[in-house]
């Protein structure tokens, strides 16, 4: 196990860095910069500004400051928010996307695995199809339809829920948002649960302890292991895409998140804040691979044991 | 179903398990929140929604009109805005202008002040003036305010910021010099980088005085709390001197980028107003939402920028002609759902020391009529049969209806034989391009008034006016018209120099002019006190909320 945990940390590292460094340079390959607006500003001006920021530097030496900053924590100020450094910004805005994604997924994961379940074990005909047809439903539904068809279900015609807003996290301003992300994952999850649930039931191993007259929940404990292989190596790479906020569905329930920040910072070339939400990213990706990683080693010894150096 | 009653008992007791270890963690702040919209004391707060949010609360760093509109509230300036958007005097209560209209004395409000109860003096003032022009505050805006002696040469570090001219003469009397006669200095003043700074606050706090806990204003509002894409909270602010009339307790705007969830929200009661609407939903709205629509004509002009520099558009019959082709009120009817004015004049309408702005000669004739004659233009220069073949491409930044317009002109250019390429970019782009102007032919720009007066839109056309005259306009009796229009001190010859220089840019047609713009607005009827304006300016002081 710790072996795993090595051999993951020694190439996410230079994968970090490599990440970082293409980042920083391919943000300045994009015209234009982030004193440019609607309305131009004068030359001088505009050179004073970038003297402020240090952006009048040769490049390297930029990436080279950037770098140094970086060893300290401090991912820079922002330079459209400009009154805060990004640091502040992500301070409040990754709880708030994190708490709502780690909802969604946990709806996802129990809605998902439950509609798996039914999906695979059920005899009849309508059953599987059922599941199937539903999943399909969920996945295809872009969210930019789900979200408003919830505002305007709830929210303008039953008042049961806020349209929008975010009310310092009120539980009412999280229930569609949360919908809205569980929705496509839990189609998912149902049917990658349902596919490898009904291929580890028929496994001989289940077979011989059905043959032993095992109670059912016994049985399902077995399966399940083996089911939640796929499951997992889904579940890492989707965390971290939706713990660290979607854009779409932050923007449309008004929620301060991180989402927001990726479209803007790039429409708006914020350098600083791009680079901060790539590294948070990549981070959170890295993180849950490894995560990933460290549990199927768990759910299936043959990982750990194609792992060990031979 | 025909699975055995133990297996159906597993599943459930599995999942259980599952709910009982998962359910705390959506922890206890999940459910305490609960019934807390209700729980708070009935105040008058005004929710509203706005198109983005403020990307600095420093008054010297702030760019854009959603700044411009906060900063209003927060700071008062030495004059400012009526519930019509007319100028008012704010923190000077009277001024005096000497006879050559370079040296005016304010006298300021002895009961001006500060959220802290400090007194809003005239060293307040110079302090601001002094930081605004200072090169290292890096203020974006600060060429608005070069009408001050030094001005320039101090934001170009040519200077000490000492030389500025504005200094306080006693305890209540500011005095502020010009570099030149400037007519319309009163109304710059209402701009946002011409608010009085709290000098010790910023001193201790450095660029941190914008934080809630350090920020000290003067405006009949202060700042409670802001977190970017969520919330900015206002409160009143008691040592504001007309506080007795300000009615609302607070204020709070939200960041709405996405206008057809803000409407859903504004349709549902939770803000009472928000300051657009989604334009293809403009069927819907005046259908259903027509008693709290608002689309009222706003001071800024949509147009599109000839490369002049270049041929064909070096050719003043070329650019006419292009022009005369264009059916404006099918761009502002059709593609904009009536939410834009056809343009025929640079100077949008509604300026009152302007009056009634100048217009294109062929603005009444009949679009067949200017269709023929646009041809023979064209044909004079060159082009369509028997000549060559026009190829124009048309650059603009991505929306929906920028597009949509550009298609639009693209067809209507077809009938007089012209060919039309697209090319989107995204606005960082476009705006990158045309700050560094590489030869291009026709560019999409626009522009809204910083101040209302017919200056602040003629000044584009100015040779010397390198980073707003996208279209590298050049004319000698253009340059010699608005130069003489500065200097001049009787507001009615002032007035028909201006309209002598705006008809000259119109048969010049450097700037193609298309539409005007209008501010739409969604507006509850609870909102009392609310006023349509062309500055699209709705200060909180004069609001009141009805239940």
């Amino acid at each position: 196990m710790l072996r795993i945990f090595l051999a993951r940390v020694a190439t996410a590292v230079p994968a970090f860095f490599i990440i970082i460094a293409l980042a920083f340079f391919l943000m300045r390959l994009a015209p234009g910069g982030p004193f440019d607006s609607e309305r131009a500003l004068d030359p001088e001006i505009s050179k004073n500004l970038r003297r402020i920021y240090r952006l009048d530097l040769p490049l390297m030496q930029q990436f080279w400051l950037y770098l140094q900053s970086l060893a300290h924590g401090d991912l820079g100020p922002s330079l459209h928010w400009r009154d805060f450094s990004v640091n502040e910004l992500f301070a409040k805005a990754l709880p708030i996307s994190a708490a709502l994604g780690a909802k969604a997924m946990l709806v996802a994961i129990i809605a998902g695995t439950a509609l798996g379940l039914v999906g695979a074990t059920s005899k009849g005909r309508i059953g599987p199809y059922a599941v199937d047809g539903a999943a399909i439903f969920g996945v295809v539904l872009p969210v930019f339809v789900v979200a408003p068809v919830l505002q305007l279900g709830f929210g303008l015609t039953l008042h049961a829920l806020p349209v929008g807003g975010w009310n310092d996290g009120a539980w009412q301003n999280q229930v569609l948002p949360v919908m809205t992300l569980a929705l496509p994952q839990i189609a998912i999850v149902a049917r990658l649960m349902q596919a490898a649930l009904r291929d580890a039931l028929a496994m001989p191993h289940i077979r011989t302890l059905r043959a032993f007259g095992m109670p059912g929940y016994h049985i399902y404990i077995h399966a399940l292991r083996a089911a939640f292989a796929p499951v997992v190596s889904y579940l890492g790479l989707a965390a971290a895409n939706v713990l660290t906020g979607s854009v779409v569905v932050e923007t449309i329930f008004g929620i301060p998140g991180m989402g927001r920040y990726f479209v803007d910072g790039a429409l708006g070339r914020d350098y600083t804040l791009v680079m901060g939400t790539v590294i948070v990213v990549a981070a959170a990706v890295l993180l849950f691979n490894l995560i990933v990683d460290l549990i199927l080693a768990w759910l299936d010894p043959r990982v750990r044991y194609d792992a060990r150096p031979r | 179903m025909s699975g055995r009653p133990g297996q159906r008992l597993g599943l459930l007791r599995l999942f259980c398990c599952v709910a009982a270890v998962l359910l705390p963690a959506f922890g206890p702040g999940f459910f305490a929140n609960a019934g807390l919209a209700g729980s708070a004391p009935a105040k008058m707060v005004w929710h509203r929604g706005e198109l983005g949010d403020p990307g600095s609360l420093d008054p010297h760093k702030a760019t854009t009109l959603i700044e411009s509109n906060i900063l209003d509230e927060l700071f008062e300036g030495l004059v400012t805005l009526d519930a019509r958007g007319e100028i008012i005097p704010g923190v000077a209560s009277s001024w005096t202008v000497d006879p050559s209209g370079t040296v005016y004395d304010f006298r300021l409000r002895s009961d001006a002040k500060w959220s802290n109860g400090d007194r809003v003096t005239p060293q307040d003032f110079v302090f601001a003036f002094r930081r605004l022009m200072a090169p290292r505050t890096g203020a974006p805006y600060a060429n608005v305010l070069y009408t001050l002696k030094n001005a320039e040469k101090i934001n170009k570090g040519k200077l000490p910021v000492e030389d500025l001219g504005a200094r306080a003469l006693d305890e209540t009397t500011l005095e502020i010099t010009l570099e030149q006669p400037a007519p319309y200095f009163i109304s710059q003043l209402a701009h946002m980088t011409a608010k009085p700074l709290h000098q010790k606050s910023i001193e201790a706090f450095e660029s941190d005085f914008v934080r809630p806990a350090h920020m000290v204003t003067n405006g009949p509002f202060m700042l409670k709390e802001f977190t970017p894409n969520d919330r900015l909270v206002l409160v009143k602010n008691p040592y504001y001197y007309d506080a007795a009339h300000v009615a609302l307790d607070a204020e709070i705007f939200y960041s709405l980028e996405d206008r057809s969830a803000a409407l859903r929200r504004f349709m549902a009661g939770e803000i009472l107003s928000y300051d657009d609407v989604p334009v293809e939903q403009i069927g819907f709205v005046r259908a259903h939402l027509a008693e709290v629509f608002k689309v009222t004509p706003n001071l800024g002009s949509y147009f599109y920028a000839f490369d002049t520099r270049h041929k064909p558009f070096d050719d003043r019959r070329v650019r006419q002609a292009l022009s005369m082709a264009i059916d404006r009120e099918f761009l502002a009817e059709r593609i904009w759902g009536g939410t834009m004015d056809p343009g025929y004049s640079f100077v949008p309408p509604g300026i009152e020391s302007y009056g009634a702005p100048a217009t294109v000669a062929w603005k009444d004739i009949d679009p067949f009529e200017r269709e023929d004659e646009a041809k023979r233009l064209l044909a004079d220069a060159g082009f369509g049969p028997g000549g060559e073949k026009l190829e124009v491409e048309i650059r603009f930044n991505n929306s929906e209806n920028h597009r949509a317009t550009a298609v639009a002109i693209a067809d209507m250019w077809k009938t007089l034989g012209v060919e039309t390429r697209l090319l989107a970019t995204d606005a960082t782009t476009h705006y990158a391009f045309l700050r560094e102007k590489p030869p291009f032919d026709i560019a999409r720009s626009g522009w809204f008034a910083d101040y209302p007066d017919a200056q602040n839109f003629l000044f584009l056309g100015q040779s010397d006016n390198q980073a707003l005259n996208v279209a590298s306009f050049t004319n000698k009796s253009y340059d010699r018209l608005t130069r003489e229009a500065q200097v001049e001190a009787s507001p009615e010859r002032r007035s028909a120099i201006l309209h002598e220089a705006e008809a000259l840019l119109l048969d010049e047609q450097p700037f193609l002019v298309l539409l005007t713009y209008k501010s739409r607005n969604l507006v509850s009827p609870k909102l009392k006190g609310w006023e349509e304006n062309v500055r699209d300016n709705h200060p909180g002081r004069y609001i009141s909320i009805s239940p």
